[in-house]
């Protein structure tokens, strides 16, 4: 891409500049079109850089931060999974319908989330891994399946509400860090190191990069397809459990339109949409743009209806970017 | 055409090679895989274009820039992959493109219909004008093929290994239509390697090898035996390292393996120290023997046992978990994972040894590579450059790399030397020799006769689903090959 931008330029100089500057837009994208959002909120929105702001822009990404890392291992391994947005409102509603404000409630409405999330992990793994069905498609069909099971358990209403104990989860802090922030930097961290540095992450990028030689190879990429699953499903499942802290409530519609969310943070972020390249920390640039372009339109009194066009233009301009940087 | 050359980057594919065929002729083609006979004919259909040599057609010289260009001509190539759309009928596909239409772009379904019917019966084939291709027979989409050829008008049609997947009946159908062809003045040439059908149905064969013309006969002139000696007659190169080892304990024992309509009751031992090269024409099914002993395929009945111990065959983990490697055939789609740095190719099936506490130690991994390129003369930036980057001999060096690591007590390898170039295959030949001599066991598919020759202590060889053959390495010629691979010659049974 460098040379071709090169060679439409008219002057050595200009040439280098234009090479250099599409190379740094290329590989860093996300982080790029974050440090120009940040700016962009520093000088019309005053609001936009005071620590309050600041740490209450990335309490507003951690919900979006553990599912969109569950999402990074899918996508990563070739198996989208458009499920985790119905995970989250199964979740969301299950545990605060069960603890439904007593602190003794909190062990088993884990529980009952655990079984429940792993089970639509495993549906969706064995569907894609053992049937062969397309990523696509079978996570579309459970997504549909659980958004359904979950209205007809809730009739549409919010149920239950968080007890004291588990709202700390959302609302705590150590010193001037909210504690969700917390959490979900050391998420990311551990998320991190599983991509890069395990077995589990190297064969993740390998069944998503070719599936056959992973095959070949000797990987059991069912099983690879199963973890997958659960991992997204789990982080679907952590983010629901975290929206019932924050709004001490079950809600049946709170997950919907999370799985495109995530989607997009993903893959700005740099991870190949066919698999084989995954990047944790790309995802978290992709879920801080997101949070910080919220809230920046919100300080500017952009309408919520444009904000989604701005949110699209955006997903559209980072991923042509990242092809571009491949057709190099 | 005449002295047609073709140079690809480090192969001559073809070295002024000519021919002809006539009006209502039928030209049989034959030679070895990797003739050049698959080239000469991208040449005329325009997909390939010759660096070297003329084209005459009906009198006239051409250039043939586009398969396009070659339709128009009057050339039609039915491939052994057919270019049908599976889910439109019989008379879309063959007027696709071309429908009539009664204007505004509405198709004249009637007279569709009417003209391929007309088509249809003037070739005496069953076929209904709205059967979906997908309900056809292999034959039967031939069929298509050849109706879609006829309506434009060919004079010259192509049919490259057409009988390779038909059954003797269809195969009966296939030559009444051919003879029908001939009638209508169509000139036919028929590339195959079954020497059976050339003498039934051919009036003249023209022998390839190595890229050069051999010769051409008149059918009536020769023998099977007289092209058989054509097709292979060469010397064999002295690029292959002695052959050493004796008798040692077996490693691989397959009894009685069988999977439907691909394998039937295949029988071999492999030992400690030998190479035995398994040969066969394409589509023989040697690639499904090696994918079902690697446990890649799944098998309906028979058992591999790896040092005396069955293994269970539920996918290539339990294998690679015996001692078992595969090198497959097509490097880019099955050995390596092209967008993903050659440390984490090698890296793949070793991950178990490289691990510490769940953690892979990359430098352990790095060193295990560097350790390799030097083993293996592999010529890469170094290990974090991406595979996709690398030569086709380096790649599959890389693929050896991957699984040397693991000491393998068998390896399977599936075609080593295809489109590598020769000084490289000589280092895979040196190699597999060197792994030989200190105790592995090999299995080598190769499609290239003297590479059989050169490296195998024994020689199977597979025609159709079966062994056919057991010959020893030492005393086996490549007329003895090809006679029990094209089942020419008297059979000898396997012991």
């Amino acid at each position: 891409m460098g040379q071709g931008a090169a060679g439409r330029m008219d002057t050595g100089a200009r040439a280098g500049i234009g090479a250099v500057a599409a190379g740094l837009v290329g590989r860093h994208t996300v982080w790029v079109l974050l440090v120009f959002l940040v700016a962009v909120g520093g000088i019309f929105a005053p609001a936009f850089l005071s620590p309050a702001n600041i740490f209450n822009v990335l309490r507003q990404a951690t919900a979006l931060g553990f599912v969109s890392i569950g999402q990074t291992f899918a996508i990563a391994a070739d198996c989208i999974d458009l499920s985790v947005g119905a995970v989250i409102s199964l979740t969301s509603c299950l545990a605060a319908g069960i603890m439904d404000g007593q602190a003794g409630g909190i062990l088993p409405a884990l529980g009952v989330v655990a079984v429940s999330v792993t089970g639509v992990g495993l549906i969706n793994g064995l569907a894609v891994g053992y049937r062969k069905g397309n990523p696509f498609i079978v996570t579309l069909g459970s997504m549909a399946v659980v958004n359904g099971a979950v209205l007809l358990y809730t009739q549409e209403q919010h149920v239950g509400s968080a007890p004291p104990g588990f709202r700390i989860i959302a609302e705590g802090a150590l010193g001037p860090v909210p504690l969700p922030v917390l959490l979900a930097l050391v998420a990311f961290v551990a998320a991190h190191f599983v991509l890069r540095h395990t077995q589990y992450g190297r064969y993740v990028l390998a069944v998503g990069g070719n599936e056959e030689v992973a095959r070949l190879s000797g990987i059991a990429t069912l099983r690879i397809k199963i973890l997958t699953y659960l991992v997204a499903a789990g982080g679907a499942g952590v983010t629901g459990l975290f929206l019932t802290a924050r709004m001490n409530v079950g809600d049946p519609l709170v997950g919907m339109g999370f799985e495109l969310d995530a989607i997009s943070a993903v893959v700005i972020g740099g991870t190949d949409i066919m698999g084989g390249r995954g990047s944790i920390a790309g995802t978290l640039g992709g879920v801080l743009l997101y949070a910080v372009l919220s809230n920046v339109m919100n300080l500017l009194n952009i309408l919520p209806f444009s904000q989604i066009v701005v949110k699209g233009v955006i997903i559209i301009l980072a991923i042509s970017a990242y092809h571009l940087r491949r057709a190099r | 055409m005449e002295q047609i050359s073709k140079r690809f980057p480090g192969v001559t594919a073809l070295a002024g090679v000519s021919l002809s065929c006539d009006r209502g002729e039928v030209l049989a083609l034959v030679g070895e895989n990797g003739a050049g006979k698959s080239t000469l004919m991208k040449i005329l259909s325009g997909a390939y274009r010759p660096d070297a040599g003329r084209i005459v057609f009906k009198g006239r010289e051409i250039q043939i820039s586009s398969p396009a260009q070659a339709q128009q001509l009057g050339i039609a190539i039915i491939m052994q992959e057919f270019n049908l759309l599976p889910h439109l009928t019989v008379e879309e596909n063959i007027w696709l493109g071309r429908e009539p239409v009664k204007g505004y772009g509405v198709i004249d379904g009637r007279t569709m219909t009417a003209r391929s019917h007309a088509l249809i019966e003037s070739l005496n084939v069953r076929l209904q004008p709205d059967q979906l291709v997908s309900d056809l027979s292999v034959a039967q989409r031939q069929f298509v093929e050849i109706a879609k050829a006829l309506s434009l008008g060919a004079d010259l049609i192509i049919m490259d290994e057409p009988s390779s997947t038909l059954t003797e009946h269809e195969l009966d159908y296939l030559f009444r239509v051919i003879g029908e062809l001939k009638q209508r003045g169509v000139a036919v040439i028929y590339i195959s390697h079954r020497l059976g059908e050339v003498f039934h149905i051919a009036d003249r064969a023209t022998v390839l090898k190595d890229g050069a013309l051999v010769g051409s006969r008149a059918i009536r002139e020769v023998t099977q035996g007289d092209l058989v000696q054509m097709m292979v007659g060469r010397t064999l190169a002295d690029t292959f390292p002695p052959r050493r080892g004796g008798e040692r304990s077996p490693v691989l024992r397959v009894g009685g393996l069988s999977r439907r309509g691909v394998l039937h009751d295949i029988s071999l031992e492999v030992r400690a120290g030998e190479i035995v090269g398994l040969a066969g024409l394409v589509g023989a099914g040697r690639t499904q023997l090696a994918r079902a002993i690697f446990g890649a395929d799944p098998i309906d009945g028979g058992t591999v046992e790896l040092f005396g111990k069955a293994v269970r065959l539920r996918g290539p983990h339990d294998a690679v978990r015996a001692g078992m490697a595969l090198i497959p055939e097509d490097r880019k789609l099955e050995g390596l994972i092209q967008l993903l740095s050659i440390r984490h190719n090698i890296g793949l099936p070793n991950l178990d040894m490289f691990r510490r506490f769940g953690f892979i130690r990359q430098r352990q991994e790095r060193e295990a590579c560097l350790q390799w390129f030097r083993q293996l003369d592999i010529r890469a930036a170094g290990p974090d450059q991406l595979a996709v980057s690398l030569s086709g001999g380096n790649q599959q060096k890389i693929v050896l790399a991957k699984w040397l690591v693991r000491h393998p007590g068998l390896i399977i390898l599936d075609e080593p030397t295809r489109g590598i170039d020769v000084g490289a295959k000589a280092e895979i030949y040196r190699i597999m020799r060197q792994l030989a001599d200190t105790g592995t066991a090999i299995l080598m598919i190769s499609s290239e006769l003297p590479e059989i020759l050169g490296m195998a202590n024994r020689i199977l060889v597979m025609r159709e689903g079966r062994l056919t053959a057991e010959l020893d390495g030492a005393t086996a010629t490549e007329e003895s090959i090809m006679a029990a691979a094209t089942g020419t010659a008297a059979e000898r049974p396997v012991p």
